[in-house]
């Protein structure tokens, strides 16, 4: 891997962490650095992150949106303003290559990462008094019964990267293994929805390739082993090829590749349609317009005689109510009399509206609807398209 | 053009409903339609206006049938 700046590493990083709230991305741009400055070899430490396409990957496929957004919402419901939002910070693995000098990142699977993390954001939020609310879901311990093994080697190792690195004492790791199973029960809920959003595949199997392609995301190298203990993992590897063949264009377009990336994480359709152009049958379509200009001009004046005919219908019943008023209330000396025919003075004048309003209304629309009716007609009997091949 | 038929629509039933009162109460208080259209008739002279309107017809018609 080519000499990556640091500072090239995390902008690239940033920018492809936008499907991310802006506090939760903030706050693993924030820890990345912290490690990086804790590291002592801040090369190595970013060669075994490997590409800002892949830590993105695996950033994205950990990350649950839906569930930070329910979470984002209720804490600004509860008033909580301002609260940073403690992120986990996922650190591809390589696989089990030699172990990088001090701090092993390649060793450690991203769910001992989780663990670690995940600890010393519970005791943040302890210390501040506020409510841990975790953002990261692992997948279910029995998806990958050999993946645990790895992972509990993983987590031995992941504390003693996090020693070195000054940050969550071993302990933490206990700890946090101790509640691997509890995360990795929850992320079995998560995991069926994302299963729902796999392109292929069964729930049960999906679960497994997403248990081990979390890890092998970050493992190009490993891809290969990882599928041999589960073939399902194979459907995401074309996101992963797609990471790898970004590693070494990174320089040239990451941002197309690893949009297309992610968009096939999250099962996004791609945008890109084949152009299409008109071709019109201008003998036909002088043809059309002589036989359908008098069609035309005689089935508006049809329409437009019936729509006068209920406008006179509705404009007679409006004179004959207004008439009718003068009588009610001149004609008659009897009460009852007069509020029976007040009452069919009201009715008729009811009527009288409505069909006015009705002959309107359908003057208006008829005869645009009648126009665009030829109109669309033309265009279908004399307008083809055809497509542009790219 | 939706939000103007549920007006119209809204203030034509209330009349229709509202006349339709009025004929009851009417006609619970002693109204007599009889006597209406005697009023009527007396008023703007029907029976005459539709007796012209008969004889002018059976004209026409006996005109067309001579011709």
């Amino acid at each position: 891997m080519t000499l990556i700046n640091r500072q090239q590493f995390m902008s690239e990083l940033s920018k492809l962490l936008t499907f991310m709230f802006k506090e939760d991305r903030s706050e693993i741009i924030q820890q990345y650095n912290e490690m990086l400055d804790n590291a002592e070899d801040e090369q190595a430490m970013l060669e075994s992150f490997g590409s800002p396409t892949r830590l993105a990957v695996a950033i994205s496929r950990s990350y649950q949106r839906d569930e930070r957004k329910l979470s984002v919402h209720a804490d600004s419901k509860d008033g909580e303003d301002g609260e940073a939002v403690k992120v986990k910070p996922v650190i591809p693995t390589q696989g089990k290559k030699s172990s990088a000098p001090i701090i092993k990142p390649n060793e450690p699977e991203p769910d001992a990462y989780i663990d670690i993390i995940e600890e010393i954001r519970r005791e943040k939020a302890a210390e501040e008094g506020i409510e841990y609310k975790p953002i990261f879901f692992k997948e279910e311990p029995e998806s990958e019964p050999e993946a645990e093994v790895p992972d509990e080697e993983a987590a031995e190792d992941a504390a003693e990267a996090v020693d070195e690195a000054g940050e969550a004492p071993a302990e933490e790791a206990a700890a946090a293994d101790e509640e691997k199973a509890e995360g990795e029960s929850e992320a079995a809920q998560t995991e069926a929805k994302a299963d729902d959003e796999a392109p292929d595949a069964d729930t049960t199997e999906a679960a497994e390739s997403e248990a081990e392609a979390a890890p092998q995301a970050e493992e190009a190298d490993e891809a290969e082993e990882a599928k041999a203990d589960d073939g399902e993992a194979e459907a995401e590897a074309p996101a992963e090829a797609k990471a790898e063949e970004a590693d070494g264009e990174e320089t040239a377009e990451p941002v197309d590749e690893t949009a297309h990336v992610l968009a096939t994480v999250f099962n996004e359709k791609p945008e890109a349609e084949p152009e299409k152009l008109r071709k019109t049958n201008v003998f036909a379509l002088i043809l059309y317009i002589i036989v359908s200009t008098p069609v035309e001009l005689v089935l508006l004046l049809v329409m437009l005689g019936l729509e006068l005919g209920v406008l006179g219908c509705g404009l007679l019943g409006l004179r004959v109510g207004f008439g009718l008023l003068g009588f009610t209330f001149s004609g008659m000396s009897v009460f009852a009399d007069v509020l029976l025919c007040f009452g069919v003075n009201i009715a008729v004048l009811a009527l009288g509206v409505f069909v006015t309003w009705l002959a309107v209304w359908l003057i208006i629309v008829s005869v645009p609807g009648l126009i665009r009716g030829i109109k669309n007609l033309g265009i279908k009997l004399c307008v083809k398209e055809v497509e542009i091949d790219g | 053009m939706a939000k103007a038929w549920k007006i119209i629509s809204a203030v034509c039933i209330i009349a229709v409903l509202l006349g339709a009162l009025c004929v009851l109460v009417g006609l619970i208080t002693g109204g007599d339609t009889q006597r209406l259209l005697d009023i009527f008739n007396a008023t703007y002279n029907i029976d005459s206006l539709k007796q012209a309107y008969e004889q002018a017809i059976q004209n026409a018609l006996n005109i067309q049938t001579l011709g």
